[in-house]
């Protein structure tokens, strides 16, 4: 009796799994980080920060094609040796839970305050991560079905905002370009509403059509990038760059506004439905998490998704403080992307010097 | 292995000893051209007498004026040249007599020859083809099955008369040995199914008994705990031809008048036969409006528990003023009442079901509307929980399939209890792991949220929406297994 293959993805599953391990809370934030430098170009920095996404996909790619699409340990345990894997596998664990806690707790911060206000909090946290720790448990092809079905189902999501072409001021978006010393000092910080597209090298030797996936990664990104601009620059179209920098949520602001005559807060209707959205991205990071911990330790991949909830459970806790979080992430997520950036461009020069010497 | 010994009366001894105390087995003695000693033995009310009669003792009485002493296999001769039935055989041992003989047939045993005949001279009485009192359909063939397998198969063969089609028999149970079969379409059905399904079936033969398709079903499913069906149950014939112009298999067995379909998969259960006899655009409003349904039912009592004790702002005041004035003097908490409300109309349509129609209307009308009204005026439910929950119930009668009806009716209660606990996060996330639990199932090897989970934009034209005919009569590519396939 056969089965369908466990635990492979097809290339359009490896799309959505990216665009999932990224559009994320983040989104609902990125405009007011982008529009403190780059002001009113804020959706031009943005954008140029795909070279991120694509940086890291092309060079996954690469590393993976010169050395055959062995799994990520194999990979490194090939061109760093035993000791720099473990190394990499647990700056990866942290990386990943450093992001699930942040977006954990920024869905917490969401959620306490619009509607699960009459809960402990840590309730919401317990019940959450349990739902995503039940989600992760299932393997890599549950979470490409996932990512796939999510993203059809709350695409629509994004297009909400485009009620406000009609209500906004094209004066908030002119002069289109404040000064290319703004738009450029941005882009790094853009970078960081891309992190979560690491999970490519984990994922990327599951994939069963090797042959297409070259421009897998290149089409993820690129939707990546045109829903963080657009829902960016229609931020700034409608509530102008100062407003934007005020307020910490201005996606969900935007929401606020829209009027549906038996909804009277269609706010509450988003978070409903966008929560959908953040379990996946959760549960994406949470895969990646378990997966290092159970290659680290040997473990099998079940009983990891269970033994790195604790430890997933304490650091969101650690970053429910709102303040305490931002001034955490902007202090090691930068470092974090610039590593990976690295780690990524080297691993692929690397494995291409490694089939030129014909190891 | 028994074999038939020459004495004719061991022979029957050992038969009898098969079927003690059995008053229905008739032992008929005769002498064949006054010399030979024979035995005709059959169970009574299972065969068809007449024919006995016309067909096997007049021949052997009048006309068989041969020596059979001096004839080297005397049962073959008198078979080829002397029986007048359609179906007859030669046996040489005595396994599965019993069974043969409750199946209706007759045997002739001959005295001093190792050798009987087997013949088909069953009537077994059943029930009438009648129109079916479950699926009801507006177009398409009011026959449904019964519970005799050889006329559900005939049913079958009628409809499909293609050189592709195959049944394969089989018995289950070791006690009660139920006739059932697999049907299917060679070169149609992915082979990897098929042998999922057999395997399966196989797997289970050696159960004691088996009576009906929903034991079947329960045995061979993926998932036995799971909420949803994993197989769809049908007495219509005409779906049965459907599914497996498809690629699926029907599974028959003797006493039931249905029959399985494998695989499933979710959407399949939304889908009415009669939406492809119905126009276009009809059809996919009537798809829609299912869906709708369905949600309706999942979401409408939970929603509604969490406006009346959370989050009251999602809805505009002038309307949450109506409900809580609705509330006013209402003791049951929001949740107890719509509880009790859920609670009560699963009593009604629990009591309702196995009644006479007559009485179950009745029961329908006094419970839905005099206890509704009563309950109402006495100030025990609000009228806006009323209006609430009975659009929930009108909305689960929409569910063309009643299995199907009953799970999604049945994950109202978690969810309701989900939404008590966490409020509107609690639905969020009982919903999400509905998802969840949907496309980690398979059937038979089949995603079962195919064609949404595995994506396949082919499949999806017959889901929710319906395009013309000529697009979706052939076989989807979700129920393929091949090589890659995720």
């Amino acid at each position: 009796m056969s089965k369908v293959i466990e635990n492979k993805i097809t290339k359009r599953q490896y799309i959505f799994i990216l665009i999932s391990a990224v559009v994320g809370i983040g989104i609902l934030s990125a405009p007011n980080s982008i529009c403190q430098k780059a002001e009113q170009s804020g959706w031009i920095s943005m954008f140029i920060g795909c070279i991120y996404p694509l940086t890291i996909t092309y060079c996954a790619y690469l590393s993976y094609k010169n050395l055959g699409f062995i799994d990520f340990y194999t990979l490194n345990e090939r061109i760093y040796g035993k000791f720099f894997t473990k190394i990499i596998f647990i700056f990866f664990m942290l990386t990943l839970t450093i992001y699930a806690s942040s977006v954990l707790s920024g869905f917490f911060n969401v959620l306490s305050k619009e509607i699960s206000f009459f809960l402990p909090p840590s309730m919401i946290v317990t019940v959450v991560s349990l739902t995503i720790v039940f989600t992760a448990s299932f393997g890599l092809q549950s979470l490409g079905r996932l990512s796939e079905i999510v993203f059809y189902f709350s695409s629509m999501l994004f297009l909400f905002p485009l009620f406000t072409i009609k209500k906004g001021d094209t004066t908030n978006i002119l002069p289109i370009i404040s000064s290319f010393e703004k738009i450029i000092s941005s882009i790094p910080a853009s970078f960081y509403s891309y992190a979560g597209i690491e999970i490519s090298f984990f994922i990327l030797p599951y994939v069963v059509s090797k042959k297409t996936i070259k421009n897998a990664g290149f089409i993820s990104s690129i939707i990546i990038a045109l829903i963080y601009t657009s829902l960016t620059f229609l931020t700034i179209y409608y509530l102008g760059f100062e407003l934007t920098t005020k307020i910490y949520y201005p996606v969900l602001f935007i929401m606020e506004t829209i009027e549906i005559s038996i909804i009277s807060d269609f706010k509450i209707v988003f978070i409903f439905l966008w929560s959908g959205i953040i379990l996946k991205i959760l549960a994406c990071d949470y895969f990646v998490i378990a997966h290092t911990f159970s290659r680290l330790t040997h473990i099998p991949y079940k009983k990891s998704c269970l033994i790195t909830w604790p430890f997933v459970m304490m650091f969101t806790i650690f970053m429910i403080p709102e303040h305490g979080r931002n001034v955490f992430l902007d202090n090691t997520i930068p470092y974090i992307v610039y590593i990976v950036l690295l780690y990524s461009i080297i691993t692929a020069i690397l494995s291409k010097l490694k089939v030129m010497k014909g190891i | 292995m028994e074999h038939l010994s020459k004495n004719i009366y061991q022979n029957i001894n050992k038969i009898i000893s098969y079927m003690p105390n059995s008053s229905t087995l008739v032992k008929r003695e005769i002498l064949i051209n006054k010399r030979t000693k024979c035995f005709i033995l059959y169970v009574t009310n299972l065969c068809n007498r007449k024919s006995i009669e016309l067909h096997i003792i007049s021949p052997l009485l009048n006309k068989v004026k041969e020596d059979l002493e001096t004839i080297d296999n005397p049962a073959e001769y008198i078979m080829q040249n002397y029986l007048s039935v359609s179906e007859a055989t030669i046996i040489k041992h005595l396994d599965n007599i019993t069974v043969e003989l409750l199946r209706g047939k007759c045997l002739i045993l001959i005295d001093k020859t190792n050798q009987a005949i087997l013949c088909d001279t069953s009537d077994i009485p059943h029930r009438n083809i009648q129109e079916s009192n479950i699926e009801k359909t507006l177009r398409g063939g009011r026959e449904c099955f019964v519970e005799n397998i050889e006329i559900n198969l005939a049913l079958i063969q009628n409809k499909v008369k293609s050189n592709k089609l195959r049944i394969e028999r089989l018995i289950l149970g070791t006690e009660n040995n139920a006739d059932a079969a697999i049907i299917y379409l060679d070169g149609v059905i992915d082979p990897v199914v098929l042998d999922t399904i057999k395997f399966k079936l196989n797997r289970i033969k050696k159960l004691p008994y088996i009576l009906c398709t929903g034991y079947i079903e329960q045995l061979i499913e993926d998932f036995p705990y799971g909420f949803f069906p994993q197989l769809k149950n049908t007495e219509k014939p005409d779906k049965v031809v459907s599914d497996l112009f498809q690629g699926k298999a029907a599974i028959l067995i003797s006493g039931a008048p249905y029959a399985l379909i494998a695989p499933a998969v979710f959407i399949e259960f939304f889908q009415g036969f009669e939406d492809y006899s119905q126009r276009i655009l009809t059809s996919v409003f009537v798809r829609l409006t299912r869906t709708l349904s369905a949600i309706l039912v999942l979401l409408a009592t939970p929603i509604y528990l969490c406006v009346l004790s959370y989050t009251s702002a999602i809805v505009p005041i002038k309307l949450i003023k109506v409900i809580y004035n609705s509330r006013l003097g209402i003791p049951l908490p929001p949740f107890l009442e719509i509880l009790t409300m859920e609670i009560a109309v699963e009593l009604l349509r629990e009591g309702g079901l196995r009644l006479p129609t007559p009485i179950g209307q009745t029961l329908g009308i006094v419970g839905g509307i005099v206890i509704g009204e009563a309950a109402t005026k006495a100030g025990l439910v609000s009228p806006t929980t009323l209006v609430v929950v009975s659009t929930t119930v009108i909305a689960s009668f929409l569910i063309p399939n009643y299995e199907m009806a009953l799970s999604i009716r049945f994950l109202r209660f978690p969810m309701l209890i989900l939404a008590h606990m966490f409020g509107l996060l609690g639905v969020i996330l009982g919903f999400y792991l509905i998802v969840i639990i949907l496309i980690n199932m398979n059937s038979f090897g089949i995603p079962y949220f195919a064609p949404f989970a595995p994506l396949n934009y082919s499949d999806l034209k017959d889901t929710v929406i319906r395009f013309p005919l000529d697009k979706i009569l052939r076989k989807p590519k979700s129920l393929k297994i091949k090589k890659g396939k995720i």
